[in-house]
């Protein structure tokens, strides 16, 4: 309450005094809220970015001021500005604040401040204590006990469900702090430098998962607790240089660092499962897990820039960039449990650094009028000199049992080459033509293919068939050659499945958009999206996708102070996957590689095809009204979203194998889900005098999901025979939600 | 797309179609503002009195010679648009276009005269190029004087002559150049919004004007903050054009991701090679129906790379014929909740040495 009554008295003092400096070059408004919502706006998809309401009550103050004097005869500008808001609880206060200070031709100063954040779940459901540390504990001392004492599953069920109800139930979020700090100078035109710097603090803890074994996993609070500050420099250029009758030359030189640092780059969490032997079986299941989050790294870069403008209408351009990424992080310990016998990996600390280098250059040239030609060409390298990692055997996973697979990592590298040739031709003044050619080669080291070779074709046309429409037409014709490895030797994975991001890929896109002022008040603009990615040679995997768009969108200014604008949209996207199980190579059965020769049958029901079809429709409107002109004023507005989608599963069945001999076996059988999302509001303002005015809003918001697998869905989790499967979670999933919220506030301008 | 962008296309003159509703237009002739009576501007003309308020009007040492003020590029290219015009001063201007009298307030108006030298009576023909042949056509578009001013379709190298560097390093043959978006197609020279003239109070809406596509996609149930103004465009894209793809900020998408999401910059002590190739071979930009932007829910976006043997091989939708009340209790451990990453939560590389698997 102090800090509510501190804000509006602070409102009121900056409201009164400000017309007294307002001939001194002040200017600017002052203003501040209150707002009511209800019934139920503690959802952490409501709060998703802290936007909605934090309680049912908020204060939300909001200032801009500016300041324009002059010292001497040097103009100098302030400008300076808060937003905030402040829930009455006093856990979620957000906002912004920032100063501008600046001579133009001189120098600019900006300093910013800004507070943000992102809920992830409200009343989770947690069986830990030292949320927001690295150590998890149970804060129920028996539950482990209890659970390790229960032998039979579906007793554990129930056991355990009783600790879940009766668990803590914590808000899981994060919040964002930033600082923002540049100065510009460019007092020695024409030399220009810059310096900024930005500082972040992220706090908070977010749900994530973490496993002891097969099927034995439980979700966690992941501490978030991270630091992370950049700071880049720059010195450009930009004369014309007397050369051939005068070069304009634009040089630009910028270094840059960023380091960021995980305080807590360990998560220790207690076995909700309870433990029994710690025998050499994915069933000795330890007392607590451990696992690494992410590590601190820092990242430097150093790049250039130049273009000039060469005589015979010769643009050239050039840019060059080096960067290096570093993490040395000391590794977290093989197993928390130390009577696991491990043998030591090659290394204790990470050693990871990534060398990157980017060069482009282009030249821009207008051999004649109407006609433009580009050349582009540009080298990016990805060098990762990592040091491979040897995990030897034996090694311990999920800190309970031991493997005897050893295990190597391989950093991925990968070299890329692009050459573009684009032609702009403007046939009249009404067409121009746009055609590029487009020829990119990549090659990898354990990338996910050897090398990749694609060609594309992008041809555009834009024309203005009258003085008040515009048809614009564009299209991608691309054609993707694929290296790709034989993976089965090497990761066991299904002989001809191709992972689509490096498979062989044809590629075909079409826009269409039109635009209209069909009358000086009424403006139209249809747009028409089509694209087709398909995977011609991916025998498994994902074969094709599909996507489609339409949007229409009107803007009319009604008259009379009215102005309306409204869109809608269609979009639906269709992939098709194959896959199927799949028994691997191996040292007794040479040859079983092949899915089709080999056991199991093409026919046999873990030979498995997937569409995936959604379909987003969406609406929009805003209506603006002035009923009284310059003195009330109305605005109407509100948008709505349903997404439906849709996973067809077909498999064909075997003739000897019965349809309920594998639980898991589809036949033809659909899953759907929908998401449904409405936003409207209607707000009236009213300028009280010429400085003073005062608005009125009330906003409705509404948002549900729909999911066939979330059908019986609790936080204990059970199969079909009420037996315990060994997930728990937090109960931390997007819940519905529909909340109605009253706005008022008032503000002056001075 | 607004007007303006309308206009933009193929050189089209800006004036050639209405202002887009709430819009101010740029550099309107005389004729088009059928208000303002067409005349000789020396009789029309209004006295610098009643233009300038005598506590605005320019200081000596303020008043340019207008042989320095910036000569638009355009002027250069294949002859185009050689004038022999003379000058003839804002207040010749402001006699038939004195809707631009509010220029005065403008950044530009009031910065130029330290900054550039250029005073506000030389302000106009700063950009627009000599007027006295486009005076004297009074209007008459048939007039070969008329068309001698540059236009607010014309007018990216005539700002170009000023605004270089900074950002703007890529401006020529970036995908807005050479598709005719040019500066008056997102910024409002004479009377925009904020401190940088964009043409709308809200900035993203200068974006979405053309980027239709992007307001459905921005309201999926999984989108980044751009519509709660949490980040701008601008964060991750320079629509002056950059060296990398997309106008993106970055050199890389990649490294334009890690702006902001620095702890998946890693290098991980085991990669998870799509990552480290491409941030958006899992994840959408702007907006996904699935959580976390991904592009398909899981399992199903991890099995169109990953169903060989074991597991990720198995399809995980429920049989009909499987026993159990409800679909949550007959469908695997998979597919509940958050599907693979129940048990691969560290899906973007991991830094444990037992980590291979994304398990730990």
């Amino acid at each position: 309450m102090r800090r509510l009554i501190a804000l509006l008295v602070l409102g009121i003092i900056g409201g009164t005094l400000a017309p007294a400096y307002a001939a001194e070059g002040l200017s600017g408004d002052v203003s501040v809220g209150g707002a009511y919502s209800g019934p139920a706006p503690d959802n952490a998809k409501y709060r998703e970015f802290w936007t909605g309401m934090h309680s049912a009550f908020a204060v939300m103050p909001q200032g801009r001021v500016s300041w324009e004097t002059r010292v001497g005869d040097t103009p100098l500008e302030v400008n300076g500005g808060l937003n905030g808001r402040s829930g009455l609880e006093g856990i979620s206060h957000e906002g912004d604040a920032g100063l501008d200070v600046a001579s133009l031709g001189l120098f600019r100063f900006t300093g910013s401040y800004k507070r943000i954040g992102h809920s992830f779940a409200v009343d989770a459901k947690s069986l830990y204590s030292g949320i927001g540390t690295g150590v998890l504990t149970f804060t129920d001392p028996t539950l482990q006990p209890t659970m390790t004492a229960v032998s039979a599953t579906n007793y554990k069920t129930s056991t355990l469900q009783k600790y879940v109800d009766s668990a803590d139930l914590v808000n899981l979020g994060l919040r964002r702090d930033i600082v923002n700090l540049g100065v510009e100078v460019s007092a020695a035109e024409p030399l220009t430098l810059g310096v900024a710097f930005m500082g972040e603090q992220r706090r908070g803890s977010r749900p994530f998962w973490a496993c002891f074994g097969m099927g034995n996993s439980v979700e966690i609070a992941e501490p978030i607790d991270y630091d992370t500050f950049d700071v880049s420099t720059n010195v450009g250029y930009a004369e014309t240089v007397p050369l051939a009758g005068g070069i304009p030359v634009v040089a630009e030189v910028t270094a840059a660092h960023s380091g960021f640092r995980n305080n807590i780059p360990n998560l220790v969490f207690g076995n909700p499962g309870g433990a029994v032997s710690m025998s050499n079986t994915y069933s000795g299941l330890p007392l607590a897990g451990s696992v690494s989050l992410e590590p601190s790294n820092a990242a430097d870069r150093v790049g250039a820039s130049v273009s000039a403008m060469l005589p015979h209408h010769v643009g050239v351009s050039g840019h060059a960039s080096v960067a290096r990424m570093t993490q040395n992080m000391v590794l977290p310990a093989m197993s928390i449990n130390p009577d696991r016998p491990f043998a030591p990996p090659s290394q204790l600390t990470a050693g990871m650094k990534v060398y990157q280098s980017f060069y482009d250059t282009s030249v821009a040239y207008s051999p004649v009028r109407r006609v433009h030609v580009k050349l582009r060409a540009s080298y990016r390298q990805h060098d990762n000199r990592s040091p491979s990692f040897v995990r030897p055997a034996p090694w311990i996973n999920y800190d309970s049992s031991v493997s005897t697979v050893s295990a190597t990592s391989h950093a991925v590298s990968s070299i890329e080459r692009t050459y573009e040739f684009e032609q702009v031709f403007d046939v009249s003044h009404r067409t121009r033509i746009t055609s590029i050619f487009e020829h990119e080669r990549a090659s990898f080291i354990n990338g996910s293919a050897d090398a990749m070779r694609t060609n594309a074709f992008k041809l555009a046309v834009d024309t203005r068939v009258a003085d008040w429409a515009m048809v614009r037409a564009s299209g991608l014709h691309a054609v993707r050659d694929s290296a790709y490895p034989d993976y089965r030797l090497v990761n066991a994975e299904l002989p001809w499945e191709r992972k689509y991001y490096a498979a062989d890929r044809d590629r075909d896109q079409l826009t269409l958009m039109a635009s209209a002022m069909a009358s000086e008040d009424l403006d139209i603009t249809v747009e028409h999206r089509e694209g087709l990615d398909d995977y011609k040679h991916s025998l498994f995997g994902m074969s094709r996708d599909r996507s489609q768009a339409s949007t229409v969108d009107v803007t009319w200014g009604a008259g009379d102070g009215v102005s309306v604008n409204t869109f809608v949209s269609q979009e639906q996207y269709v992939t098709n996957q194959r896959s199927r199980q799949w028994n691997p190579d191996t040292a007794t059965a040479p040859g079983s590689g092949n899915p089709y020769s080999a056991s199991p049958t093409p026919e046999d029901p873990g030979n498995w095809t997937i569409e995936s079809t959604t379909v987003v429709r969406t609406i929009g409107t805003r209506t603006d009204l002035q009923l009284v002109p310059e003195t009330l004023s109305m605005r109407i507005e509100g948008t709505a979203s349903v997404a439906n989608g849709k996973l067809d599963y077909e498999s064909p069945l075997s003739a000897t194998l019965p349809l309920d001999s594998n639980m898991w076996l589809p036949n033809d059988v659909n899953a759907s889900d929908e998401t449904k999302s409405i936003n409207a509001g209607v707000s009236v303002r009213y300028q009280v005098t010429k400085a003073i005015w005062a608005s009125l809003a009330y906003r409705y918001d509404l948002w549900q999901i729909r999911d066939d697998n979330l059908d019986g869905y609790s936080p204990v989790a059970v199969n079909w025979a009420n037996a315990y499967n060994g997930m728990v979670n937090m109960d931390a999933l997007w819940k519905n939600y529909e909340v109605h919220t009253v706005l008022a506030s008032v503000g002056m301008s001075f | 797309m607004t007007a303006a962008m309308i206009a933009a296309v193929a050189g089209m003159p800006r004036w050639a179609v209405s202002a887009e509703a709430g819009a101010e237009p740029d550099a309107l002739p005389a004729a088009e503002e059928p208000a303002t009576p067409v005349a000789t501007p020396a009789v029309e003309a209004p006295k610098p009195a009643e233009v300038a308020k005598p506590a605005e009007a320019p200081k000596p040492a303020e008043v340019a010679k207008p042989a320095e003020a910036p000569k638009p590029a355009a002027d250069a290219r294949h002859g185009e648009g050689e004038s022999k015009a003379e000058p003839v001063g804002a207040s010749t201007c402001l006699g038939c276009h004195a809707a631009r009298e509010d220029f005065r307030g403008n950044v530009h108006a009031k910065v130029w005269p330290k900054v550039k030298g250029i005073d506000f009576e030389h302000s106009c023909e700063a950009c627009h190029g000599n007027g006295s042949e486009h005076a004297g056509a009074a209007g008459d578009k048939a007039n070969p004087g008329y068309a001698t001013v540059k236009r607010a379709s014309e007018g990216s190298e005539a700002c170009m002559t000023c605004h270089k560097g900074r950002g703007r390093m890529h401006w020529e043959g970036s995908v807005h150049e050479t598709r005719g978006v040019g500066c008056t197609g997102c910024h409002s020279v004479h009377s925009g919004h904020g401190a940088k003239n964009l043409r709308t109070a809200d900035p993203k809406d200068v974006c979405l004007g053309c980027h239709q596509n992007l307001k459905g996609e921005l309201r999926r149930q999984s989108h980044h903050p751009i519509l709660e103004g949490r980040i701008t465009c601008g964060d991750c894209h320079n629509p002056h054009g950059s060296a990398g793809r997309k106008l993106l900020v970055g050199d890389s998408l990649n490294q334009t991701c890690f702006k902001c999401h620095a702890d998946k910059r890693g290098p991980f002590l085991w990669e998870h090679r799509p990552v480290s190739e491409d941030c958006t071979v899992c994840h959408l930009t702007h907006g996904s129906v699935h959580d976390k932007l991904l592009r398909q829910k899981s399992p199903i976006l991890c099995q169109s790379c990953h169903s060989g043997s074991r597991h990720p091989g198995t399809p995980n939708a429920v049989n009909p014929n499987t026993p159990g009340d409800s679909t949550y209790e007959r469908l695997r451990v998979q597919v509940y909740y958050r599907g693979c990453l129940n048990c691969h939560p560290t899906i973007h590389g991991s830094n444990h040495p037992a980590g291979n698997f994304y398990l730990r």
